[in-house]
């Protein structure tokens, strides 16, 4: 930031100068018009062509030094006239705008403005006259980012597009109080905030309830899309989705504010590659927003996890294996030679796998004779470390393994050791189910659990755990997590070995790299479009989506005001005018012209 | 283009009468060698004619049949007997009226009082006085003498006694005086109307009237040149260098002139306009032997 800045109270004023020059100009030009003089003899004289240097035609076209004299102090009195001043960043309190980035700020009839475009204009008027003040650029996003820490003239329209899947206000607002104490606050949005303003905020906002049809949900799973279509608007929807490729249409007719789910099945020849499903809406005047109206669907990775069960189970837990395992199609046995995706494993051991299950089936462990010394004073405890039920069973730690399961009637015997790593299920104090992710980066899940002494194998919780084991699995995979997310979800890149860096293609062909740690990315893709990641060899395509039925549904957009016309509005003690410097400039500069005039004897010029 | 003098002569009776009050009583000065039929002057130049004047030594390349023998016999002196020659001295002015001369009204007006100043002295010595409006045609004007009821064209004519020696033709007197009232400003060549004028007069005066603002033009920026005579253009910047160019050329001008007026015997007086307008101060034409 520099030391001080300087700016124009009325600088609409300074456009005094443009008419004030021109009839200068205009004066000049009918005053310089070249003088007829009689001569007796102009044989005398320089022919044009005689001399390029002087006495020719084209120096005509050059205004004196006079002119540019009088112009120069036309222009400082025009600049004293708009009331220059100069002031440090302190004078002003900086400025925090929040930029209302969701996807509602795109919405616009056929010729009309978005509340996007209606703010940026706002926002380039009202920050004109003050161009060096510290203004802070928030985007307020899923999450408020602060984008720029700068002044009124960044060009906010480059991290500015209105792709979020939402927006958060609020946190938007208390980042900037946070960041810069004392900031004045002004929210650029398309509706009334939801919280209650604070004094000293200002707020901006040219949205409007218009219709509006949209896709606010899809997914594709198993060679169908499951979608739900809905119409925001207050009249019935007559529309078609359709299907590429194939160009496979569907008709919908829509009552007002309806929402209805939809399946389509995936045309055989594009079950490996991605479809597009697009609301086609012939009324424009009820669809304002485009970007919700498509999505594209990228195929799922849904190959088998491929699993080794490794030797040294006792029967009973091998016979479970047997059975979860062999009646689930998202598992299949590793061929020999071949590097399986699961490793199952009675104990801790090296396994090439990106995934180790270590199921600690061992019935309980004997007290040692260390535990020995310390049983007199611990007697209690001494008894805890034989097998049992233990305690109810209760989940911690919300994770995919442990999503869902059915822990209703479940009887678990384990040993009373300590799991390492994250905790997922806990048998009273006992941990019997937790995860980490080792120094080699492989993801290890720990299983505490005796078969013998538990009715798990036959009890429902066991096929689900194994259906929550493939997904997880599956996540460690190599590449993203998912192929296809609503814009600003969190996506999650597993990278191969040795990887050190990712880049990203944005659907709009610019390109970054994404900072790659231990070997795993995470970024929050908000542009929709399909994304395309590479790191070495590997390629990955991503969809995001314009998914958030919060924002296609714009009936709570509308115009407001708040002090919107305030931001330029300083106190004058604040400031030091110039004024009087320029008019000190002016009346030097006339005064340089008076003398040459006077030199020249009486104002040939 | 429409001159100053286009309103002829009550336009420049002022100056024509300041003129003459400034000048009333001289006289044109009679070269040398004037002579004539009537005898109604006395001539300078000692020669042939009526009556003894005096005695002088005998110079070198005298004619010997003037020696007085009757002298040498008394006093072993050669001196040659001179006679006063009994003339008629005759005066042809000549006032060129191209539009150049009318470039400024000062310019016109002063060639006009020149003009006057120059009929009325030859008047005032008795001459026999021709003046000739040199136009398109010359035109000799009916009142030479009265310079208020002269009655002459208006300067706006492209005559230029160098470019058309041939209109040169007025019907001079024959060794009388001649003198031609112009600015000389034209680019042509000067040997033809100097001979015009120096042939058959006993003396031949050219008198160069410029306008102050022609010999010392002030700097401008925007300037459009009008020749007065041809209306060619030229759209120049007077600045320094151009001046000094102008200068330098005009320069030239003269001295070609003065060269070619000198190996003719023709006496080329330059005059600048405002000695004549609106004060006269004729000292220049004192000193130049023209008027007494």
């Amino acid at each position: 930031m520099k030391d001080f800045f300087f700016g124009f109270e009325h600088s609409a004023l300074l456009w005094c100068a443009v008419p004030a020059a021109l009839i200068l100009l205009l004066l000049y030009l009918l005053h310089r018009r070249s003088k007829v003089r009689i001569v007796p003899a102009i044989f005398l004289w320089d022919r044009p062509q005689a001399s390029p240097t002087s006495g020719t035609r084209i120096r005509f076209r050059i205004p004196p030094a006079l002119f540019y004299l009088e112009l120069a102090a036309l222009l400082l009195l025009a600049a004293a006239l708009a009331a220059p001043f100069v002031s440090t960043p302190e004078t002003f309190p900086p400025l925090a705008v929040i930029l209302d980035d969701s996807m509602s700020m795109q919405a616009k009839v056929p010729g009309g403005k978005s509340p996007l475009e209606s703010g940026a204009a706002f926002l380039r008027r009202e920050l004109r006259s003050l161009p060096d003040r510290r203004v802070l650029w928030i985007v307020a996003g899923e999450s408020p980012t602060l984008a720029s820490d700068s002044n009124a003239r960044t060009d906010f329209g480059a991290f500015w597009t209105g792709q979020a899947p939402s927006s958060d206000l609020a946190a938007a607002a208390a980042l900037a109080r946070r960041m810069a104490r004392g900031c004045e606050l002004l929210i650029v949005t398309d509706r009334k905030p939801a919280f209650e303003l604070a004094p000293d905020t200002t707020c901006f906002s040219e949205g409007a309830p218009l219709g509006n049809s949209a896709i606010v949900n899809a997914r594709r799973t198993a060679g169908r899309i499951m979608l739900e279509a809905a119409n925001f608007s207050t009249l019935p929807l007559d529309a078609a989705l359709v299907l590429e490729p194939g160009a496979l249409r569907t008709q919908l007719q829509l009552a007002p504010k309806e929402t209805r789910r939809i399946v389509l099945a995936v045309p055989p020849a594009a079950v490996h590659n991605a479809v597009t499903v697009r609301l086609e809406n012939a009324n424009a005047s009820s669809n304002a927003l485009l970007c919700d109206d498509e999505v594209v669907l990228e195929a799922e990775d849904d190959s088998p996890v491929t699993y080794r069960v490794a030797a040294g189970f006792p029967a009973a837990a091998r016979s479970a294996l047997e059975r979860v395992l062999n009646g689930n199609p998202a598992f299949r046995q590793a061929l020999t030679g071949e590097t399986p995706d699961l490793d199952i494993l009675p104990v801790e051991a090296e396994s090439p796998s990106p995934v180790h299950l270590y199921w600690l089936a061992s019935p309980a462990k004997k007290a040692t004779p260390a535990d020995q010394t310390e049983a007199t004073d611990n007697q209690q405890q001494s008894e805890e470390n034989a097998p049992s039920a233990s305690g109810p069973l209760s989940p911690e730690n919300s994770a995919v393994l442990s999503r869902g399961l059915p822990l209703d009637s479940l009887q678990w015997a384990a040993s009373a050791d300590d799991l390492p790593g994250q905790t997922l299920l806990r048998s009273g104090d006992v941990p019997v189910l937790s995860t980490r992710q080792n120094l080699a980066r492989d993801r290890e899940i720990f299983l505490n659990l005796d078969p013998a002494g538990s009715n798990i194998t036959h009890h429902p919780f066991w096929p689900v755990f194994f259906q929550n084991l493939a997904q997880t699995v599956r996540s460690e995979r190599f590449g993203p997590s998912r192929t296809n997310l609503r814009s600003g979800e969190l996506l999650h890149i597993r990278l191969p070995r040795g990887a050190q860096s990712l880049s990203v293609v944005r659907p709009d062909g610019k390109s970054a790299e994404i900072r790659v740690m231990r070997g795993q990315a995470d970024f929050r893709p908000l542009l929709h479009g399909e994304w395309l990641l590479e790191s070495g060899d590997e390629k990955w395509s991503v969809s995001v989506m314009a998914l958030s039925a919060g924002e296609s549904d714009l009936s709570g957009a509308g115009p407001f005001r708040r002090n919107a016309d305030r931001l330029a509005v300083m106190p004058f003690w604040m400031l030091r005018p110039l004024a009087w410097a320029f008019l000190l400039l002016a009346a030097a500069l006339l005064a340089a012209h008076h003398l040459i005039l006077t030199r020249k004897g009486g104002g040939t010029c | 283009m429409s001159s100053p003098a286009a309103t002829a002569i009550p336009y420049f009776a002022d100056a024509v009468e300041r003129a003459l009050a400034a000048t009333g009583g001289v006289e044109l000065t009679a070269p040398a060698q004037v002579s004539g039929i009537d005898g109604r002057r006395v001539g300078r130049r000692t020669g042939n004619a009526l009556e003894f004047s005096e005695y002088r030594e005998y110079r070198p390349g005298d004619d010997l049949r003037r020696i007085d023998w009757r002298v040498y016999a008394r006093s072993e002196q050669l001196m040659i007997k001179l006679f006063s020659e009994e003339i008629d001295p005759r005066c042809d002015v000549i006032l060129d009226h191209s539009a150049s001369m009318a470039s400024t009204e000062r310019k016109a007006s002063a060639a006009i009082s020149l003009a006057a100043i120059f009929t009325t002295a030859a008047a005032n010595s008795g001459f026999s006085l021709n003046l000739w409006h040199a136009a398109d045609a010359f035109r000799k004007d009916p009142a030479p003498a009265s310079p208020l009821l002269w009655d002459f064209p208006p300067f706006e004519t492209p005559f230029s006694p160098s470019a058309n020696p041939a209109s040169f033709s007025g019907q001079f007197f024959r060794r009388g005086i001649r003198i031609l009232v112009t600015d000389l400003m034209g680019p042509d060549d000067p040997a033809p109307v100097l001979s015009r004028l120096a042939d058959g007069a006993k003396r031949a005066v050219v008198v160069m009237v410029l306008d102050p603002s022609e010999i010392e033009p002030e700097p401008d920026a925007n300037v459009l040149l009008v020749d007065a005579e041809t209306g060619e253009e030229r759209e120049l910047v007077l600045d320094e260098g151009a001046l000094a160019r102008y200068h330098e050329r005009l320069e030239n001008h003269r001295a070609m002139w003065a060269a070619a007026a000198a190996s003719r015997g023709v006496l080329l007086l330059p005059l600048s306009a405002s000695d004549f307008c609106p004060e006269i101060r004729p000292d220049e034409l004192f000193r130049a032997g023209l008027l007494k």
